[in-house]
């Protein structure tokens, strides 16, 4: 597949949206954890991670969202999943994740979501 | 109707709850647990509306279960019963609160799923891109049996996950070679890979691997073997002659 490029963008003081494209998966999933990381570091409490257009989510992307949402959480925020494509909703149900991250419907309900 | 399936061990819970059907039920659970199982399956295909008397149904199924100490779990539960569980805070009775292994994806069995006989081969370098060039040929090969969307993304998802383990663990150089091949039958399909790397026991994973854990203690790697596990029926696997690994995954498409 080919690699998708993070694309980043600033919703709130404290809330930025992250939008992995086509693909999460071994070529792009360091680049989320790095995008995350340094937005936490940057100050953002809340990222809206936007799965619209997602075809695909392996398990390093899994990862790249398990392995830093904790992060987010100890401080007060958290990783928000917002539009997300039935057949990855339907992996992340099977691997007992559907209600340990948080899942919203659109952008507009994720950003509720971080606004409490 | 005939409430039991062709399984001592599995019982379908009927669509229509008149006394009779209710009765029949129960009293197949009752039969089935003289025997003592260590465990039960509830068959819920024949679920295609849930009400709260069926709800009912599986909390009575449930405890009775409780009581001669056997485990319980629910088979082609559709997401919409799962979701009403979970909502009534009683998924966890049947999936993981008895010992018996968790729901898996591989048992939402898709409906109407009728493949046919067909089979697809390709050789690939042990190379990442090698990876994705043969998934796309595999995605083609999908395509052609006219799989519902769900299931492709279930079975790319096993493609991709054990190939590139291989590539990123079994020590093979960019000229070696894997070779893979689809098995698809009315029944089930097989996805056999063969490679001559460092050998590796992929079956030995674990299916109620818990990711939630996983994340509380930040790990970062590990997932895709726990994937694989739950996505299929069956791994098997075989070191041949000339140090060849075979692994075997197999999905069903029904019961």
């Amino acid at each position: 597949m080919e690699k998708t490029t993070i694309t980043k963008r600033n919703i709130a003081d404290d809330v930025i949206a992250l939008c992995p494209g086509k693909t999460l998966d071994n070529s792009n999933a360091h680049d989320m954890v790095d995008a995350i990381v340094r937005a936490e570091q940057s100050g953002y409490r809340f990222i809206v991670v936007d799965m619209a257009g997602l075809e695909f989510l392996s398990s390093a992307g899994v990862g790249s969202i398990l392995s830093t949402v904790e992060l987010l959480r100890e401080k007060g925020g958290d990783i928000v999943l917002c539009n997300v494509p039935t057949s990855v909703f339907h992996v992340l149900e099977v691997l007992d994740l559907s209600e340990y991250l948080t899942i919203r419907t659109t952008e507009e309900d994720a950003v509720a979501a971080c606004n409490g | 109707m005939l409430t039991e399936t062709n399984s001592s061990r599995s019982i379908r819970i009927p669509q229509d709850l008149s006394d009779g059907e209710v009765r029949a039920f129960l009293a197949n659970v009752d039969r089935v647990l003289d025997n003592r199982p260590p465990g039960i399956v509830l068959e819920c295909v024949a679920l295609e509306q849930v009400v709260s008397s069926h709800i009912n149904l599986l909390w009575q199924a449930y405890l009775a279960c409780k009581e001669s100490g056997t485990g319980i779990k629910l088979k082609n539960a559709s997401p919409g019963l799962v979701r009403i569980l979970r909502v009534l805070d009683l998924y966890d009775f049947f999936i993981e609160g008895t010992g018996t292994s968790k729901i898996r994806l591989a048992d939402y069995v898709p409906e109407e799923v009728t493949a046919r006989s067909d089979s697809f081969r390709c050789d690939f370098p042990a190379t990442a891109e090698a990876v994705d060039d043969a998934l796309t040929g595999f995605l083609a090969f999908l395509d052609k049996l006219g799989l519902p969307e769900i299931l492709k993304f279930e079975l790319r998802t096993v493609f991709y996950e054990t190939a590139m383990n291989i590539v990123d663990h079994s020590g093979l150089t960019s000229d070696c070679t894997i070779g893979f091949e689809a098995r698809s039958n009315p029944m089930k399909i097989d996805l056999v890979f063969r490679d001559q790397g460092k050998p590796f026991d992929l079956s030995r994973g674990k299916v109620d691997f818990d990711f939630k854990a996983a994340a509380r203690r930040g790990q970062k790697r590990g997932f895709g073997i726990a994937m694989i596990r739950r996505l299929t029926n069956e791994v098997a696997y075989e070191r041949m002659a000339k140090d060849t690994n075979v692994l075997t995954l197999t999905r069903n498409w029904g019961i």
